[in-house]
């Protein structure tokens, strides 16, 4: 199988000063059909093995659907990296300049909004943290998949989740960009067991409110501050699943009765 | 190491003075090698009376939380007793690595009224539910840097390839030093300099597998060096036996054999050679 190579530091530290210096680079962005490296750019090897062909991905008018599909694309693509491996920046900022210039281009087109813009969606956002890959195009579909993969075969504590389908939790995750956004970039989101209850339950409720955005938001919100005073993660599962839920339910409740 | 100010339900030891009686500050040492990570906690008490006999019973325990946001990482560990050990595996986790420590309710408590309680607090009991903060210890934070490159085999971090004395002839190999040092004849080491970074899994066949092998035969000899304890945590991590070092230093390098095929057929197939 062939292995995925990726641009070296001092490559992508050019490629990121023009987009921060030269007005001239958001063209490139915009209009054109691959990326103009260097012809002395040397690549560097990893040790990602990867099909021989990238997956046609998907940029329609159904985001919620297509990026979900996208996801699993690229799981699958690139497989189960580690996650120090699938932390570093030039594996995405090359993935997103190279191998997907055209879904990138086309999936995120308002490239002329500016340097930002760009940055955020083909490098990764300055600064780090929780929401730095989660705003690279492919970073955050590959993530996406990765935390949300059939969760019962990390932790057994939640096999009653289990379904015949083990990306099930990843296109909950994406259905909504508020859930992506909430869950993703913020601490709680990190662990595996909280995480899934939560999509679990928001899973269950968001067909009975008429503002999901609304709903993911006021969980987000009611969770930040019930876990400053209480640790859910040292409940037994089935508490905290128990506890998750009616948080939840009452939200959604009191969103119909407002 | 940060302090806690917040606004609890309830009064909290640690969280400014909710209650005067008491302190939480335990000790954490850290040993961070690329392939994993010890953290070791010490003096988990609360020097109050009441809270620390909770704990001893079990209607209460310390809760430790480690979290990394870079790559949304976050365990929680339980422990009763006043030290603990915990070893993470070092490729979860990159950057900034944040360590809550905190005692929490095991059990529903209905009636807590701790001693050295705040005078605004004055007689009033509280009901604690299970989970709900305790007590508190400063925030601790370490930064995981990696030694080697993360989209490599952690090789940089075990072996150095250097240029011997030796004007030519076969490879020569040190393991009484902090890394293997695998030394080249001088005539080696230019044809080395030119092609290291273009074809690295061969140098990791060539070069690197039987270095590797050898070592791992001598581990036990060397426990105590940089290279000796890095091999031990990877090996024990990736629970690969040491009774076949050869097989040993192929997992740990990830099938550097087949991928060696593969950059020589793809480097043929372009037609570089």
């Amino acid at each position: 199988m062939p292995i995925q190579t990726i641009l070296p530091n001092t490559q992508l530290a050019d490629m990121r000063h023009r987009v921060e210096s030269e007005s001239t680079a958001m063209q490139i962005y915009m209009n054109s059909d691959q990326y103009p490296l260097p012809a002395d750019n040397r690549m560097l090897n990893t040790l990602i093995e990867i099909p021989a062909h990238p997956p046609e991905l998907l940029v329609g008018n159904d985001r919620a659907v297509e990026d979900a599909e996208n996801a699993i694309k690229i799981f699958e693509y690139l497989g189960p990296l580690n996650r120090t491996q699938a932390a570093d920046p030039r594996l995405w900022a090359t993935l997103s300049h190279i191998t997907f210039w055209e879904y990138c281009r086309k999936r995120w087109p308002e490239a002329n909004k500016g340097s930002g813009y760009i940055l955020e969606h083909w490098f990764e956002r300055p600064g780090g943290g929780l929401g730095a890959l989660r705003r690279n195009a492919i970073s955050r579909l590959w993530w996406a998949a990765n935390l949300t993969v059939a969760p019962w075969d990390s932790d057994l504590q939640l096999s009653h989740l289990k379904s015949s389908d083990r990306f099930k939790f990843t296109r909950i995750l994406l259905s909504q960009a508020q859930i992506f956004q909430d869950v993703l970039e913020r601490e709680y989101g990190s662990n595996l067991r909280l995480r899934t209850i939560l999509l679990n339950s928001l899973h269950a409720y968001m067909p009975k409110v008429s503002n999901r955005d609304k709903l993911s938001k006021v969980i987000s919100m009611r969770l930040l501050l019930l876990l400053k005073e209480r640790h859910l993660e040292s409940l037994p599962p089935l508490e905290m699943e128990k506890l998750v839920d009616t948080l939840v339910a009452r939200a959604a409740e009191q969103q119909n009765t407002a | 190491m940060a302090s806690n100010k917040i606004s609890y339900p309830h009064p909290v030891l640690g969280n400014g003075d909710d209650i005067s009686v008491g302190e939480i500050s335990p000790t954490v040492a850290y040993k961070i090698s690329d392939e994993a990570i010890h953290l070791t906690f010490e003096n988990l008490t609360t020097y109050h009376s009441e809270i620390d006999q909770m704990l001893e019973k079990g209607d209460a325990v310390w809760h430790l939380r480690i979290q990394c946001s870079r790559t949304y990482m976050r365990e929680n560990f339980s422990a009763n007793n006043s030290t603990f050990d915990i070893r993470l595996k070092g490729e979860d986790y990159e950057g900034i690595v944040d360590v809550d420590i905190t005692v929490v309710a095991k059990k529903d408590i209905p009636d807590y009224h701790p001693k050295g309680l705040h005078d605004d607090y004055e007689e009033e009991n509280f009901q604690l539910c299970v989970g709900e903060v305790i007590g508190i210890a400063p925030t601790f934070k370490f930064l995981v840097d990696k030694v080697y490159d993360p989209l490599k085999a952690p090789v940089s971090s075990l072996v150095r390839i250097t240029q011997g004395e030796h004007d030519c002839g076969p490879f020569t190999l040190t393991l009484d030093d902090d890394l293997i040092i695998v030394r080249l004849s001088k005539s080696d080491w230019n044809e080395y300099a030119g092609i290291r970074d273009r074809v690295p899994t061969i140098i990791h066949s060539a070069i690197v597998v039987p270095a590797l092998a050898e070592a791992i035969l001598h581990i036990n000899e060397h426990k105590d060096s940089l290279w000796g304890g890095r091999l031990n945590d990877l090996l024990q991590a990736n629970e690969i036996s040491v009774d076949a070092p050869l097989a040993a230093a192929q997992e740990i390098l990830a099938s550097p054999i087949t991928r060696t095929f593969n950059e020589v057929n793809a480097t043929l197939d372009n037609g570089e050679i």
